[in-house]
């Protein structure tokens, strides 16, 4: 019992020595904590990549400061001097890691400015190919406006001249210009009397008009059938459709195409002059061709 | 007697407080404590690292306090002032880098899908030759 208590002041006496002495001669939690982030806070910097070549300063002055740090806990300097130094030491190593995560946006700004050169020049590039389609195109555009006219022109030139051609043509077979049109008249004596055969004498003329008709596919051809007032209306309405028919048939025969012509027998209902003479009735009987301009329409009546 | 009583009452104070009478003021470690926060502050920090720049002028505040009767932790308040300052210096710096990285990134993808948008409806109106994509 006398030797526990002799212990327990000894131990008491030990305390009271330590208490003494503690301000320079333990090691406190306070420190080792702050000595703890400090290391941690240096090694976390030493670990990036770039950090001595980008942040070398910091690094150099967080190790200096930890070193001092620890050099002071080994000394068994005051707590308090110790999480002093610690602190500027994790403090340095901060200031390293902001200054590399700087360096690290500074590399990226320079990439992406080429970048934003690049969009740019791209869209320049763009606009100067869309520029250059857009001048292809009107000008493709102008030649072909211009050869549109030039073709109207030419085709308005083409149906004048087959219009001329045509009517020199018609007028070369003595057809002549009336309020119905161009008239062709075949006079009786292309027929024998009260016959609807055509004469030999008729075939030059025949030929001359189907080739005619043939080279103006547009122009339509109607084939009109006359007598005079000799005989009763059922006679000369039936001659005058024979003799037109013969015609038809004849222009046909020299490959006219049947659409392009049309035969009527109009009988004694159309005299050219009076039926009192011979020679009026010889100039009644007749047949006439009469021609519609280059469009198929016949003049009005 | 009464007057060396109260010097020697002085004395004592003045050695239980500062630990170490003898230490001068630290006036260069104040002065670069000052410049430091200046700078921070000038910099934009209130905005980008202002929890830095609060320690560091408080510390420095606490620095400038302590000046006179405890130079040892005046010292190490302007110390850590001048600390916490560069820190909140090089935050700044950093914030400000990836702002900026951030608008020109911005800015490129604007122009971008602009002159994406336009080459689309140039081709709708008239195929034009395909130009080659950006990586």
């Amino acid at each position: 019992m006398a030797m526990q208590l002799k212990s327990s002041l000894s131990v008491a006496g030990g305390c009271a020595l330590a208490l003494l002495l503690s301000a320079c001669a333990t090691t406190s939690p306070e420190s080792e904590s702050a000595l703890d982030q400090a290391r941690a806070a240096v090694e976390r910097l030493q670990a990036q990549p770039l950090a001595a070549q980008q942040a070398g300063k910091a690094l150099q002055d967080a190790r200096d400061a930890l070193g001092n740090a620890e050099a002071a806990e080994r000394a068994h300097r005051p707590p308090e001097e110790v999480v002093h130094l610690a602190y500027l030491a994790r403090r340095d190593a901060e200031v390293g890691e902001a200054v590399l995560s700087e360096a690290a946006s500074r590399d990226a700004m320079a990439q992406a400015q080429a970048q934003r050169e690049r969009v740019l020049l791209q869209a320049r590039d763009r606009e100067a190919a869309l520029a250059r389609q857009q001048s292809l195109q009107s000008q493709a555009q102008a030649q072909q406006a211009q050869q549109q006219a030039q073709d109207a022109q030419q085709q308005a030139q083409d149906a004048q001249r087959e219009a001329s051609d045509a009517r020199q043509q018609l007028e070369a077979m003595q057809a002549k210009q009336t309020e119905r049109g161009l008239i062709l008249t075949l006079g009786n004596v292309l027929f024998d009397t009260n016959g609807d055969t055509l004469k030999p004498g008729a075939d030059e003329l025949m030929s001359r008009l189907a080739q005619f008709l043939s080279n103006h596919p547009d122009i339509k051809a109607r084939i009109e059938g006359h007598t005079d007032s000799t005989g009763s209306d059922d006679y000369n309405q039936a001659l005058s459709q024979r003799r037109a028919d013969a015609v038809a048939n004849a222009l046909e025969g020299r490959g006219v195409s049947a659409s392009q012509i049309q035969a009527v027998g109009r009988g004694k209902s159309a005299p050219v002059a009076g039926n009192d003479t011979s020679a009026g009735r010889q100039q009644n009987r007749r047949v006439e061709v009469i021609f519609s301009d280059t469009q198929g329409q016949f003049a009005s009546r | 007697m009464t007057r060396v009583g109260t010097s020697i009452a002085t004395l004592g104070v003045l050695l239980a407080g500062a630990g170490c009478a003898s230490e001068p003021k630290p006036t260069a470690e104040l002065a670069q404590a000052h410049s430091l926060v200046d700078q921070a502050e000038q910099s934009g920090a209130s905005q980008y690292a202002s929890a830095d720049l609060a320690m560091a002028r408080s510390k420095l505040q606490q620095a400038d306090l302590e000046a006179q009767r405890h130079p040892v932790e005046s010292l190490r308040s302007a110390q850590e002032a001048t600390v916490d300052a560069r820190v909140a210096l090089a935050r700044t710096n950093a914030a400000t880098a990836q702002v900026a990285l951030r608008d020109v990134d911005a800015g490129t993808q604007t122009l971008r899908s602009e002159t994406d948008r336009q080459s689309l409806q140039n081709e709708q109106a008239s195929p034009a030759a395909p130009l080659t994509t950006q990586p």
